[in-house]
């Protein structure tokens, strides 16, 4: 896969050297140093402290601040508390935890220990999706490699702290990706999404305190801090501090992730990607994967940040950036996100379950001019408002993105 | 390995009720799970068999039937959709002579079609067992479906 850094980005913070999959190297390379400096030198709420200042949002899709999540995991006295990574990466168009967990698995070994610290966490779950096996087999290398060499277990570096990690497969399920979705699928059960509140954070795996975070996030974690949230926030922008790794693919030269400052344009991205191919015109890009908006032409210098395409009506979601050309089709791409949705409906609430089928016969409506697009919306609207995960109300995006710019007034 | 040493390999933890499936489905010949392993399972790990039976239902890649050697998952994505991953789809299943279930004449391949398999960056995709293959084309498909046949693939 190509990887690269931005070349607006000074020093990039996850896409570094490419030699991590030897535990050598990256002890060598002052692997699992800030580990052993925390676990000496440092209290648990001083590194729940770095995490808040650093403004780090979560970057599996909802931008949750990172450092909020953590505290009110450590605020609960329990007997357990579990810290989970979320490797589902099942967003259509998303590829980058994948780079990530084939990458830096070292990286987040150590993220995943610096966070049980924090939070008062004794065991740990990577959730990897089934089909990724070279993940599964770069991760299952160093889970042993630092049980091998006492960076996991009990008494880690003979600090006293003990934590341990497993690894769990997932199973081509999209929703499983949904926090509590997978919680459930962790304990051996349908992935049927839970009611939220309480949160995971709350009442978890087990009914115990879990925080649970996307592979990107703790990717980011070790470089937080090793070199404090002052410098973490010299990237990004103001309300979106960092980087991102973008997922760039479609109707352009070179497919592949680009990490980049938070607030990149899509022009950017796109001489990035060194245009479009065959010297096609762009068209837009569906940002955010099957849950994200399109973003067209007049929107190729907006800043890529979660506060701006937020104030813009759309998402960054997973940062996965689809090109379209003008040889591209939206109108049968809405079609396939619909279908998807369908399909990935885990059938547990009645507006979701029940709603996908009839937004797809009502888009057909309408591509023949039997319906209006207000129609489609209101629809897309009721699910959005009653359905129990974001799996049934993300599709008011792309169809509200779409619609409202090809039939103007909605 | 039989699933009684496959059991050995893990303590009576219910969190392992996937890991267990996956490893049980492996070792079969047909790579399905039947009700019988669900019973032993269930038992080992003191759930419900409905339960077992739940959860080896809920998720795609579990099998109770018996499924064929080579399995083919071709994404049907946005980014894949954008790439012509139907026309993919349509050749493959021409190709191999697929019937209404999808499945070869000579019993040999399944088709079937699947969402983002994470690489966008090689669209149109697809995955036969634990093999990944991108850049997809008609030349390209007929190269890696008569590899399979001649068995100088090792998919
Ligand atoms: C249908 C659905 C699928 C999701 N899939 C994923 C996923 O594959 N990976 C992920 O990290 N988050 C996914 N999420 C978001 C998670 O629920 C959760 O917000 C995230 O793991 C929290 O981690 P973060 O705060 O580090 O972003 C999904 C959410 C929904 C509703
Ligand atoms: S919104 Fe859809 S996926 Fe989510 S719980 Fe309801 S039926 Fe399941
Ligand atoms: S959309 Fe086909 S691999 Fe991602």
């Amino acid at each position: 896969m190509e990887a690269m850094a931005h070349k607006n980005l000074k020093e990039p913070i996850i896409i570094t050297t490419y030699q991590t999959q030897c535990l050598e190297d990256y002890i060598n390379d002052g692997g699992y140093e800030t580990l052993k400096n925390v676990l000496t030198k440092y209290k648990p709420n001083e590194i729940i402290e770095q995490i808040k200042a650093s403004e780090l949002l979560g970057r599996g899709g909802a931008a949750f601040p990172t450092g909020i999540k953590w505290d009110f995991t450590a605020q609960i006295k329990a007997d357990h508390k579990f810290v989970v990574c979320n490797a589902d990466e099942g967003e259509p168009g998303t590829f980058k935890d994948r780079w990530i967990l084939e990458h830096k698995s070292y990286s987040l070994i150590e993220a995943m220990s610096l966070c049980a610290y924090s939070v008062g966490g004794d065991k740990g779950y990577i959730y990897i999706r089934g089909e990724y096996t070279e993940s599964i087999n770069s991760i299952r290398k160093a889970l042993k490699e630092a049980y091998d060499n006492g960076f996991l277990g009990e008494n880690i570096l003979k600090s006293g702290f003990s934590f341990n990690i497993e690894l769990r497969r997932g199973d081509g399920s999209y929703v499983c990706g949904e926090e509590t979705a997978l919680i459930e699928s962790i304990e051996g059960k349908r992935a049927f999404p839970r009611f939220k509140p309480p949160f995971p954070g709350i009442k978890g795996l087990w009914g115990y305190p879990t925080v649970i975070n996307n592979v990107e996030t703790f990717a980011n974690i070790v470089p937080i801090i090793k070199n404090g949230a002052d410098w973490f926030k010299n990237y990004g922008t103001e309300h979106s501090s960092g980087t991102k790794l973008y997922s760039i693919s479609g109707s352009v030269n070179k497919s592949g992730i680009i990490e980049a400052n938070l607030g990149v344009t899509l022009k950017e991205l796109l001489d990035a990607a060194q245009g479009m191919k065959n010297s096609k015109t762009f068209k837009c890009a569906l940002i955010g994967g099957a849950s994200g908006g399109f973003v067209y032409k007049d929107e190729l210098d907006l800043p890529l940040s979660y506060e701006t395409l937020k104030k813009a009506g759309k998402t960054l979601g997973s940062g996965a950036v689809l090109f379209l050309s003008e040889d591209d089709n939206e109108e049968s791409l809405l079609k396939n996100i619909l279908t998807f949705f369908k399909h990935e409906s885990c059938g547990k609430c009645t507006p979701c379950r029940e709603g996908y089928p009839k937004l797809i016969a009502m888009y057909e409506a309408f591509l023949e001019n039997k319906i209006k697009a207000e129609d489609i919306m209101k629809l897309a609207d009721v699910m959005f408002k009653t359905s129990l995960c974001a799996l049934g109300q993300s599709v008011r995006m792309p169809l509200e993105t779409y619609l409202s710019r090809k039939y103007k007034k909605l | 390995m039989d699933i009684e040493n496959i059991l050995k390999k893990y303590s009576k933890d219910k969190s392992y009720l996937l890991e267990i499936m996956h490893d049980v489905e492996k070792s079969k010949e047909n790579k399905n799970l039947d009700l019988n392993d669900l019973k032993v399972i269930s038992k080992y790990l003191d759930i419900n068999l409905s339960a077992a039976y739940g959860t080896a239902t809920f998720y795609s890649m579990f099998s109770l039937k018996p499924q064929a050697k080579y399995v083919i998952m071709v994404c049907s994505s946005t980014v894949c959709h954008i790439k012509k991953s139907y026309d993919i789809l349509l050749f493959l299943k021409s190709l191999l002579n697929c019937d209404d279930d999808n499945l070869s004449k000579d019993g040999l391949f399944a088709v079937s079609e699947v969402g983002c398999l994470g690489l966008c960056d090689i669209s149109p995709s697809m995955m036969i067992n634990n093999q990944v293959y991108g850049d997809l084309d008609e030349n390209k498909i007929k190269q890696i479906v008569g590899e399979l046949r001649n068995g100088s693939n090792g998919a």
